[in-house]
C-alpha cells in the first residue's frame, strides 16, 4: 500500500487512527499495540503476501535470537553479579558472540538471496565465463530497511542497549508501517520507548494537527512536484541518443530535484503520520542540497542510514582510533557498503565510490588545516566584519554550488541503468550542442490544471509558451530546495492559522486528486 | 490547544466540503457513464475507450453493438439502425485482443441481459494467436466492476475533472458525436496509395515457412474461453462477425513471413469452429479484391475508410460475402489462391492510382 494512494487515505489510516486512540483511551495499550501491528501486517501484505510472509519469518528468527542472546546475558550476570554493563560488553561471551554472528548471518543472507543473489551470479559467469542460471528473484519492498534495522537492534541487544521486549513490541518496532518500507531506519532507543507510553500519555491535538500538516506537505512534495519531474526524468533516460546538450543537463539536475522531493516527501509522510500517532520519528532529511561540502551533505541526507553505517560499520572497524589511513580506509568502506546497499549494480558502487572519494579528500583536507565540517571560515575569520562576511558567505555559496554539482553527477550513475547510459548522458551533455529544450523534456510540466491558468492570463500567445511551466517549476523547485525551510522545519514551527488551514485543504485535495497515475517510490526497491 | 481544534476542524470541514462537491460533479456529469446516461446538454468528450466504454455498455441505450480493434473506428452507427433496424452502440477498443472482447460482453449481457438483438464484431485473427488473458490496455478495475468502493478512483480523479468535465465546458467545439464514436483523425486526403507507401514497411522475409496449425491451439484457447461462452449463453443475439479488408499490404507480408498457410490454417479453424453456432454469422472481406488491391482505400496498411465500413455495413443486410458452412473452405481457397498470385511488385510500379475508391461517397 502506498501512503499516496486512496486506499491508504480514505480507509487504512482513518481506521487505523479511530481503532488504536479508542484502544489507548480505555487504556488498553496491549491491544493497541496488535492493533498497530496488524495494521502494519496488513500495510506490507497489500504489495503482495509473498512479501508479507518473507517478514514475518525475519521478525520470528531475529526475535528467537534476541530471546537467546539475553538468555546468555542474564546467565552471563548471575556468574558475575557484579559487572556493569561496561564490564559485559569487554567480557562479551563466546555464545553471545555466536548468536550476533548467527543473526546477521541470517539477515545478510536473506538480503543476499533476494537482493544481490543474481548480481553474483551475473559477476561470476562474467568473470568465468560459467553460465550458471539467474533465479529473477522478485525484491521484496523495503527488505533493505527492514534487514538492517535488525541487525541493529541485535546489536544493540549484544552491548546491553537494547533490554527485553515483548514480542508484539518488537514485531512493532521493524513493521511500524510508517518507516517500514523507505525508512528512516530507526533505533530500539528511539522507538522501544515510545511504545512503551502508548496507553500512558495524553493525546496532543497539537501534534496531531502538525502531523497532519507535515503528512501534507510530504504528499505534495511526492505527488505534485517529485513526479511531474519524474516524467521529464523518464522520457530523458527512455531517449538519451535523442537528447541535446541542453536536455542532458536538465534531465541530470531533475533526477537530482526528483530524488530529493521524492524521498524527503516520503519521509515526511512517515513522519507526519508517525506524529499522528503520537510517535516521533528521527528525521532523516535536511536540507541535503543546501550543504556546503560533501561531508556536510552526509549529515544531511538520509541520516538513518548514514548513522547506521558510521554506527554499525564505522566504529567497529576502528574508526577514527586506529590512525588516519585506517580511518579513511573505513570510510571508503562505509560508501562502497552504502553505494551496494542501494542496488545491486557496478553503477551503484560507482556512486557510491565517488562519494566515499570526495569524502575522503574532504576529511583529509580538514584534518589538515582547510576548513571546518560546515565549511566555515576560522573563528579569526568569523568574528572579522564586513569584508570578512563577505568573503565567508561567498565561500559557502560557493561551497555548496560545488556540492550540488557533484551530486548531480553522481546521481546519474545512481539513475542509469548501467555505466554505459550514464557515459552516454554525460556524452550528449558534451557532444549534444546547446539547443531549446526538447518537447519530450518540458511537456510533463504543463499539467492539464495550469492549462486553465495559461488560458486565463493569455500566457499561450507567448513566444516559447510551452516552456513556461518548465522553467517555473525548476526555478519554484530551486528555490524551495536553497531558500527556503524545509517541510520538517515548517511543520516544527507551524502555527494554527485561517491561511495555511485554507492552503493545506486545498493541497491535501488537490493531491488526493492527482492520485491516479502517479509512479511508485524511487527508494521502494533499495 | 483549542486553536488545534478549530483548525483541524475547519481543515476537515474544507475538506469534506471539497471533496463532496468534486463528487457531486463527477457523478452529475458522468462523463464516463457509470452512473447514468448522458446529460442531453452536456458537451461530452468520448476518446478513452478503456475507461469509457463500460460506462457506455451499462448505461446507454441499445440493441447492438459494435465491438473489435480500429477496423471498426470509422463505422457510423447511425447505419446500422437505418439498414437493419438495430440501433447500435459502438465499443471498440483499438488493437483489441480477445479478452478485450470477453471484456465488453461481460458487461453488455450483465447490463442488457436478453435485451441484445445483435453483436457486430470485427475480428483480428491475428490477436487470436495470443495469450487468453492478454489485454492492449490495463483494464481499469474501478469502472468494469460492481464494487462501488473503488469508485473513488473516479470519483476524485483530477484527469476526470479537469479533462472530460471543465475542458469539455471550456472548449465544447471538441464533442464527440455520439454515431461517430472513435473515428480516426485522417481526413480524406489521407486515403492514398503514395500516403499509404510512404508510411509502409514490408516485413522481414522469413526462410521456413510456418506450417498449418501453427496457431490453432492459440486460437482454441481463445474462442473457448474469451467468445464462445457469450455465443452460446445468449442464443437470442445474433453474433455478426467479420474478417476485415486488410489492404494487399497484408498479404505481402504474410508471404514474406511465409505464413500463408499458417493464417489461413488458423481462419479455416475459427471459422469452422464459430459456424458450429446457429445464432453466428461470419463476413469475410479479406480476399475481396476492389477494396484490398485499391490502396486509394487505406490511410496505411490494413486501416480502411468509411466508405468500406459502409459497404460492409450493407453487407450484413444483404448476405454478400457472408460465409457459411458450405462455402467459406472454397472462400479461403480463394483467398490463398490470391495472396500466392498476386504480383506483389507491381504495386510500387506506380506510386499514385487514378482509381476512384470503392463504394466512393457511400460512407456519408
Amino acid at each position: 500500500m502506498l501512503f499516496n494512494s486512496y486506499i491508504f487515505i480514505f480507509l487504512f489510516f482513518p481506521l487505523c487512527l479511530a481503532g488504536f486512540y479508542l484502544l489507548e483511551s480505555r487504556g488498553k495499550a496491549q491491544a493497541a499495540k496488535i492493533w498497530i501491528t496488524g495494521f502494519s501486517l496488513w500495510f506490507y501484505g497489500y504489495f503482495n503476501l509473498y512479501y508479507l510472509s518473507i517478514m514475518v519469518v525475519s521478525i520470528l528468527i531475529n526475535f528467537l535470537i534476541f530471546r537467546l542472546l539475553l538468555r546468555e546475558k542474564e546467565k552471563g550476570s548471575r556468574k558475575n553479579p557484579g559487572s556493569t554493563m561496561a564490564d559485559g560488553r569487554k567480557g562479551k561471551k563466546m555464545p553471545q558472540k555466536l548468536l550476533l554472528a548467527a543473526g546477521i548471518c541470517a539477515n545478510l543472507g536473506l538480503l543476499f538471496y533476494f537482493k544481490y543473489y543474481d548480481f553474483f551470479v551475473e559477476n561470476i559467469n562474467a568473470l568465468f565465463g560459467t553460465d550458471f542460471l539467474l533465479k529473477n528473484i522478485l525484491l521484496p519492498l523495503g527488505i533493505s530497511f527492514f534487514t538492517f534495522q535488525q541487525i541493529g537492534f541485535l546489536v544493540d541487544a549484544c552491548r546491553g542497549e537494547a533490554q527485553g521486549c515483548s514480542f508484539v513490541e518488537y514485531a512493532l518496532f521493524v513493521s511500524f508501517f510508517p518507516q517500514l518500507i523507505a525508512g528512516p531506519i530507526v533505533n530500539y532507543a528511539e522507538m522501544m520507548p515510545q511504545f512503551r507510553a502508548i496507553g500512558h500519555r495524553a493525546f496532543s491535538w497539537e501534534k496531531f494537527t502538525k502531523g497532519l500538516y507535515l503528512f501534507t506537505l510530504g504528499m505534495a512534495k511526492k505527488v505534485l512536484i517529485a513526479d511531474t519531474f519524474g516524467l521529464a526524468v523518464d522520457y530523458g533516460y527512455g531517449n538519451i541518443a535523442a537528447l541535446n546538450g541542453t536536455d542532458a543537463v536538465l534531465v541530470m539536475v531533475f533526477y537530482t530535484l526528483q530524488l530529493y522531493f521524492d524521498f524527503s516527501g516520503y519521509c515526511d509522510m512517515a513522519r507526519g503520520l508517525g506524529w499522528m500517532l503520537g510517535i516521533e520519528i528521527p528525521v532523516n532529511f535536511n536540507s541535503p542540497y543546501k550543504a556546503s561540502n560533501i561531508i556536510d551533505f552526509w549529515k544531511r541526507w538520509h541520516i538513518t542510514l548514514n548513522r547506521f553505517l558510521m554506527r554499525y560499520v564505522y566504529i567497529p572497524l576502528g574508526g577514527n582510533r586506529r590512525g588516519e589511513k585506517r580511518m579513511l580506509a573505513n570510510l571508503m568502506l562505509v560508501f562502497l557498503i552504502s553505494g551496494l546497499w542501494h542496488g545491486a549494480g557496478w553503477n551503484f558502487v560507482i556512486w557510491g565510490t565517488l562519494h566515499g572519494v570526495l569524502y575522503v579528500c574532504t576529511r583529509c583536507w580538514q584534518l589538515h588545516g582547510g576548513g571546518t565540517e560546515r565549511g566555515h571560515l576560522p573563528a579569526s575569520e568569523e568574528n572579522a566584519a564586513g569584508f570578512g562576511r563577505l568573503c565567508q558567505s561567498l565561500r559557502r555559496a560557493a561551497g555548496v554550488f560545488c556540492t550540488f554539482l557533484f551530486v548531480n553527477v553522481a546521481w546519474v550513475f545512481f539513475r542509469a541503468a548501467d555505466f554505459g547510459e550514464a557515459a552516454e548522458l554525460f556524452g550528449q551533455m558534451k557532444n549534444g550542442g546547446f539547443a531549446l529544450p526538447s518537447a519530450g523534456i518540458y511537456d510533463g510540466f504543463n499539467l492539464d490544471e495550469f492549462w486553465y491558468v495559461m488560458k486565463v492570463l493569455h500566457l499561450t500567445s507567448l513566444p516559447h509558451s510551452d516552456m513556461l511551466l518548465c522553467a517555473a517549476f525548476l526555478i519554484f523547485a530551486l528555490a524551495a530546495v536553497f531558500l527556503h525551510k524545509n517541510a520538517g522545519e515548517m511543520a516544527e514551527r507551524f502555527l494554527p492559522k485561517a491561511q495555511n488551514m485554507v492552503t493545506t485543504a486545498v493541497l491535501f485535495l488537490w493531491c488526493v486528486l492527482s492520485l491516479s497515475g502517479v509512479s511508485t517510490f524511487l527508494y521502494f526497491n533499495f | 490547544m483549542k486553536s488545534y481544534r478549530r483548525w483541524l476542524a475547519g481543515f476537515a470541514a474544507l475538506l469534506l466540503a471539497g471533496g463532496v462537491a468534486v463528487a457531486a460533479l463527477v457523478i452529475w456529469v458522468d462523463p464516463f457513464f457509470q452512473y447514468h446516461k448522458p446529460l442531453s446538454w452536456f458537451p461530452y468528450l468520448v476518446d478513452n475507450q478503456v475507461n469509457q466504454n463500460p460506462g457506455l455498455a451499462k448505461n446507454m441505450d441499445y440493441e447492438g453493438a459494435l465491438l473489435g480493434s480500429s477496423m471498426t473506428a470509422s463505422f457510423n452507427t447511425d447505419w446500422f439502425e437505418e439498414v437493419l433496424g438495430i440501433k447500435t452502440q459502438k465499443l471498440s477498443y483499438n488493437g483489441s485482443y480477445p479478452k478485450d472482447l470477453s471484456n465488453i460482453m461481460e458487461l453488455i449481457f450483465k447490463a442488457k441481459g436478453d435485451q441484445v438483438q445483435a453483436l457486430f464484431v470485427a475480428v483480428d485473427q491475428g490477436t487470436f494467436s495470443g495469450g487468453v488473458e492478454e489485454t492492449k490496455f490495463p483494464v481499469t478495475d474501478y469502472l468494469y466492476d460492481d464494487n462501488l468502493f473503488n469508485d473513488v478512483q473516479y470519483l476524485f480523479n483530477k484527469d476526470v475533472v479537469l479533462n472530460y468535465i471543465l475542458r469539455p465546458l471550456a472548449d465544447p467545439k471538441d464533442k464527440s458525436d455520439w454515431a461517430e464514436l472513435y473515428k480516426p483523425w485522417w481526413t480524406d486526403e489521407y486515403y492514398n496509395k503514395t500516403n499509404v507507401l510512404m508510411y509502409y514497411t514490408p516485413a522481414e522475409p522469413k526462410d521456413t515457412a510456418a506450417p498449418e496449425d501453427t496457431y490453432v491451439e492459440a486460437v482454441e484457447k481463445n474462442l473457448a474461453q474469451n467468445i464462445c461462452p457469450y455465443i452460446e449463453a445468449h442464443p437470442e443475439t445474433e453474433f455478426y462477425f467479420f474478417y476485415p479488408p486488410y489492404s494487399i499490404l497484408f498479404w505481402n507480408d504474410v508471404m514474406q513471413e511465409k505464413e500463408l498457410d499458417a493464417v489461413i490454417g488458423r481462419l479455416t479453424y475459427m471459422t469452422e469452429r464459430l459456424l458450429a453456432y446457429d445464432n453466428v454469422r461470419i463476413f469475410n472481406f479479406l480476399g475481396k479484391e476492389e477494396i484490398i488491391c485499391n490502396l486509394n482505400n487505406y490511410a496505411d496498411y490494413i486501416h480502411y475508410h468509411k466508405d468500406t465500413c459502409r459497404y460492409i455495413t450493407d453487407c450484413f443486410a444483404d448476405g454478400t460475402n457472408e460465409l457459411t458452412r458450405e462455402n467459406y473452405q472454397e472462400s479461403f481457397e480463394q483467398v490463398k489462391k490470391m495472396a500466392r498470385e498476386y504480383d506483389y511488385e507491381s504495386i510500387w510500379e506506380d506510386w499514385q492510382d487514378p482509381a476512384p475508391r470503392f463504394y466512393e461517397g457511400k460512407g456519408w
